[in-house]
């Protein structure tokens, strides 16, 4: 039942206008490319201990160091923390493109769903429970040491995400659904600090020292679970391409081009979910990467095209957040700065920058 | 200032009142002053009113002294960063001193006192010490403590919480009228309103002190309070001089390698050598990478800088919540890479718990250094303390 | 015989306001609505402000339910077809705002082809054949790569209705497409409309305020009165029946049915 096609006229010269996009793609990434692999390497080449480069490529490469320590250097802290911080850096980033399109606003990031506050309510509550205080779950919880912490952030982070889940059923539009998850991170900032009030000083402690982030926490355990739980979020992204190039005339063009609504969001908030959920389950909360990726990837690709950006943020938050866990471990001294620190540092110029320079609209931002 | 305003009414009820309580009141310690519960009867100002004066021996963050009728208690750094404060403690029947100066705001405060809320779990053994436990009214929050006495006034109801919540509930407070308030070495709103009830605030920094034994030696302030002087300088001397005693015994020997601290969250935290642990460690014939560090606080290290300088000492020392060995690598396997990890040498102070939970090494350990610097030493010189029975370290189990 | 194009059929419009505790409320903007709107034909939809053509439109694009009766595509209840599937016989273009970041041109048009895409939006050459064809039908295939954000408003709406044309539809929906245009871009657009609707064989419905120029290039026009009532007829039989003038004769103005023009009436009643 489809129009007749009419044969398209070969009046027009397709190079003339395709070329110069599509070789600048090219370009970004190759780029990007090679910007992953230079950070990849000084990941693992440096930190506070000088380890000669041979026996780093020993190491690498199956065999063993002549000091066992370096063994353990390379293998336990510099390799689990850069495949961390690419993981974290490509999850952050994906979630973010996502949001900062379904919801139409360039200050979206893959926390405005309530999901780092839902993580952080969790741990609140095993480190309170911790202290001798309530239900026989949080404490066992507490009595599990790092594996609760990270159960419990999880957890905390599933459930905000469920009820934003729930409501976006009955909630038309999408300004609506984002403000509902602004408040809900709110109400459980709030819920939060009260809980804070009531806990051990030694506990608190514990509490705030998670809230700096990091990608030095986690073991190759931990890695088992948090990659393929961010490839899955990674692969349900990859679902809703089509949607959000589409998103990008408004919801309005979008429906009448046979898009869902409603099922795009329900796709985004639950790769969101998995994305934000398990980096901040082992990372703590880490932020502004998810917020100014996307921005920087549009503007070095200089399109808005989500079959472009959805690779190009993954390549450029994992090399970014290489560079964030390279500075704070600031290499050469033995002590580290909170990685929280170096990415607020990082990126609160960059946001400043992308709102001032704001031309044609939000998405419309870069340059 | 309001408070000298109201203190001269408060003085004439307070001294009608000691009056009418001299019968009643627990017996003050071994004081040799006039009364037998230290108040002046008969007012004569040439009668130096203070026998027992407290020397300041280690601690520096407070200094006391002494005129006739008065003392004056001068805090250096009431909390961090703060302005010093000082507080003049009359001798109770005194006339109010007239005084000039900084000191004509100063808090003007009868003693020895009877009635006294305490600001931190760390205050009580230094009560309990100078047996003077009846002072003790009040406690800022009842679920920590350690001491059972304590816990059981508190159950009992003579001794009352104010700040269960963390945050002091201060119409309780001035209900309950102490006369005075100790605080815990913070700043707090609610202390300017306390004062301005005409309580008296006392700050208790005892935390900011970075010596050991200058720690301790705070008792010296409660005794000010209590007219308790003499015990103190007993309880203070006797700990001292232990101390001192186990502290060259360590430094005659050769120092020992140890690892501190632990990984939080991908940072590993230890202790700089000018800290109140640090000093610990280093009377206890100690080494460490990180020993020559003299700033106070914990410092925030890469897991490699300590896997490459550390790994491999023998002992290891920690204060958390492990009970064993299998804790530890629960939280991060990669402490398996730690050689005292591997020998089964991890020392953990958490031998004294409380029955609430808390850990008495926070609360009595603050007063007796000496019995930490003992615990320290038998681990790391066995042979020097045989026969040591541990106090608050213990080794954890697989 | 269902004609080709679009039919209502005895259709109701209105809208439905969910509560949420309590029961819903329905508005009836206007029932019992019959028209035809054929392929080949350029159709206009005109009557005064509020009368409901928007959600008329709404409702023929399939946007909006109807709150009774149908409307067929080439002879196919709405009703019974999948939104998806519904996307490859109508497009629109909207009054909506856009901000589409950074597109050009070229990229906006192809997004026209979202219904006909995989999940992944891998483009076909056929999605390509069809995107240049769109471009040159409109006559916007010199604009091609440039950003659609630093082009003028006749530019930027030839460039939506080639968006509408590339998703390759049967039926293309415009909802007041001439608003913020100046006077030759209204030309030039409704013109290229009536010239897509004859050779492309489409259906094309457009709302419009423009009665004159509604009258010179609609094949057939639809006029929703203030009394909730759908005329359909060809612009000529409906001048002389006289519904334009009852429905839009205010003041001094009066409809001319011969010229199809409106004329100011002299102040005093003399001519």
């Amino acid at each position: 039942m489809t129009a007749v096609l009419k044969t398209p006229e070969p009046a027009v010269d397709r190079r003339l206008d395709a070329s110069p996009r599509a070789g600048r793609v090219t370009v970004v990434f190759v780029a990007l490319a090679v910007a992953v692999a230079v950070a990849t390497v000084l990941s693992v080449t440096l930190g506070s201990v000088t380890v000669p480069l041979a026996e780093t490529v020993r190491v690498l490469s199956g065999g063993s160091a002549t000091d066992t320590r370096w063994d353990m250097v390379i293998r336990d802290l510099r390799l689990p923390r850069t495949v961390t911080a690419l993981a974290v850096g490509a999850a952050l980033g994906i979630a973010g493109l996502q949001m900062q399109t379904l919801f139409r606003n360039a200050l979206a990031d893959p926390f405005i769903l309530g999901a780092s506050s839902g993580a952080s309510l969790g741990v609140a509550v095993v480190v309170v429970a911790g202290g001798g205080g309530a239900g026989g779950f949080t404490a066992g919880l507490a009595g599990l040491g790092r594996a609760g912490v990270v159960i419990a952030a999880a957890l905390g982070a599933a459930a905000v995400l469920l009820l934003i889940v729930v409501l976006a059923r009955w909630v038309k539009s999408a300004v609506t659904l984002l403000l509902i998850g602004v408040m809900l991170g709110s109400a459980t900032t709030a819920v939060v600090s009260v809980l804070l009030v009531y806990a051990d000083p030694q506990r608190s402690q514990q509490f705030l020292v998670w809230g700096l982030g990091s990608f030095t926490a986690t073991t190759w355990s931990d890695l088992r679970l948090l990659v393929p739980v961010v490839l899955g979020g990674i692969a349900v992204a990859l679902l809703t391409v089509r949607a959000l190039n589409a998103l990008l005339l408004g919801e309005g063009y979008a429906r009448s081009m046979g898009i869902d609504i409603r099922i795009v969001r329900l796709t985004t908030v639950i790769s969101a979910a998995l994305l934000a959920g398990a980096t901040t389950a082992f990372c703590g909360p880490i932020g502004f990467l998810g917020l100014i990726v996307p921005h920087l990837a549009r503007m070095a690709f200089g399109t808005s095209d989500h079959r472009v950006l959805l690779p190009g943020v993954a390549l450029l938050g994992g090399a970014l957040a290489l560079i964030c866990g390279i500075v704070s471990q600031m290499p050469g001294t033995d002590t580290v700065f909170p990685l929280n620190a170096v990415t607020a540092i990082v990126g609160a110029p960059v946001v400043i920058a992308v709102l001032i320079r704001s031309r044609r609209g939000a998405l419309g931002a870069a340059l | 200032m309001r408070v000298r305003a109201a203190f001269p009414k408060l003085l004439i009820a307070l001294t009608a009142a000691s009056l009418l309580l001299a019968g009643c009141s627990t017996a003050g310690s071994d004081t040799e002053n006039a009364a037998s519960d230290g108040c002046i009867t008969d007012f004569d100002p040439s009668v130096d009113y203070f026998p027992d004066k407290s020397e300041i021996v280690d601690a520096e963050n407070f200094s006391i002294t002494y005129e006739k009728s008065y003392q004056v208690l001068t805090v250096n750094e009431p909390f961090t960063g703060a302005k010093p404060e000082s507080y003049v403690l009359v001798k109770c029947g005194a006339p109010a001193p007239e005084l000039a100066g900084e000191l004509a705001e100063a808090q003007q405060i009868q003693v020895p006192i009877t009635s006294l809320y305490s600001g931190s779990t760390t205050h009580l053994p230094l009560v309990t010490a100078l047996d003077e436990l009846d002072v003790l009214t009040g406690v800022s929050n009842g679920s920590y403590v350690s001491d059972t006495t304590v816990i059981k006034r508190i159950a009992s109801g003579d001794i009352a919480e104010y700040a269960a919540g963390a945050s002091i509930d201060t119409e309780a407070v001035v209900l309950a009228a102490p006369e005075v308030v100790m605080t815990g070495g913070t700043d707090d709103p609610a202390y300017t309103q306390l004062r301005e009830a005409g309580i008296g605030v006392v700050a208790n920094a005892e935390w900011l002190e970075a010596s050991p034994l200058g720690r301790a030696e705070w008792i010296k302030v409660v005794a000010a309070l209590t007219g308790t002087e003499a015990r103190a300088a007993e309880v203070y001397d006797g700990i001292r001089d232990r101390y001192l005693d186990v502290a060259a015994k360590a430094a005659d020997v050769e120092t020992v390698p140890v690892l501190l601290g632990g990984m939080s969250q991908g940072t590993w935290y230890m202790s700089s050598g000018g800290s109140y642990m640090g000093r610990l460690f280093g009377d206890a014939g100690a080494q460490w990478p990180w020993q020559d560090v003299t700033t106070t606080g914990s410092l925030p290290l890469d897991f490699e800088a300590v896997v490459a300088q550390a790994a491999d000492a023998p002992t290891w020392l920690v204060v958390n919540s492990w009970t064993s060995i299998g804790d530890a690598l629960a939280d991060d396997e990669r402490y398996g890479s730690l050689a005292a990890v591997d020998t089964g040498r991890v020392w953990n102070a958490n031998k004294a718990l409380g029955p609430n939970g808390g850990n008495d090494f926070y609360e009595r350990g603050v007063l007796r250094p000496d019995l930490i610097l003992a615990d320290l030493v038998a681990i790391l010189h066995p042979d020097l303390l045989p026969d040591h029975e541990f106090t608050f370290y213990r080794q954890l189990p697989a | 015989m269902t004609p080709a194009g679009v039919e209502l059929r005895d259709l109701t419009i209105g809208y439905t306001r969910r509560r949420a505790f309590r029961a819903n409320t329905v508005t009836k903007i206007a029932a019992n609505l019959t028209a035809v709107a054929r392929r080949g034909e350029l159709t206009a939809l005109v009557g005064p402000n509020g009368a409901g053509k928007s959600t008329l439109l709404r409702t023929l694009c399939g946007l909006q339910p109807p709150l009774g009766g149908q409307v067929f595509v080439d002879g196919e209840d709405l009703a019974t077809v999948r939104p998806a599937d519904l996307a490859t016989r109508i497009s629109v273009v909207l009054t909506d705002r856009i901000d589409p970041g950074l597109l050009t041109v070229r990229e906006l048009v192809a997004l026209g082809r979202t219904p006909h895409l995989p999940a992944s939006a891998r483009v076909s050459p056929e999605d390509r054949a069809a995107v240049d064809w769109a471009l040159d039908a409109v006559g916007a295939t010199p604009l091609a790569s440039r950003q659609f954000g630093e082009l003028s408003d006749g530019q930027r709406q030839r460039t939506l209705a080639a968006r509408a044309l590339a998703q390759d539809p049967s039926l293309l929906v415009l909802d007041e497409p001439t608003s913020f245009l100046d006077v030759p871009s209204r030309v030039e657009l409704v013109d290229v409309l009536g010239r897509l609707a004859r050779e492309q064989n489409l259906a094309v419905v457009m709302s419009t305020h423009e009665l004159e120029l509604a009258f010179r290039v609609s094949d057939r026009m639809w006029l929703l009165d203030a009394d909730r009532t759908l005329t359909c007829d060809t612009p000529a039989a409906l001048a002389e029946s006289g519904r334009i003038g009852a429905a839009f004769d205010r003041g001094r103005m009066r409809f001319d049915p011969r010229r199809m023009v409106f004329d100011l009436e002299a102040e005093n009643n003399r001519v």
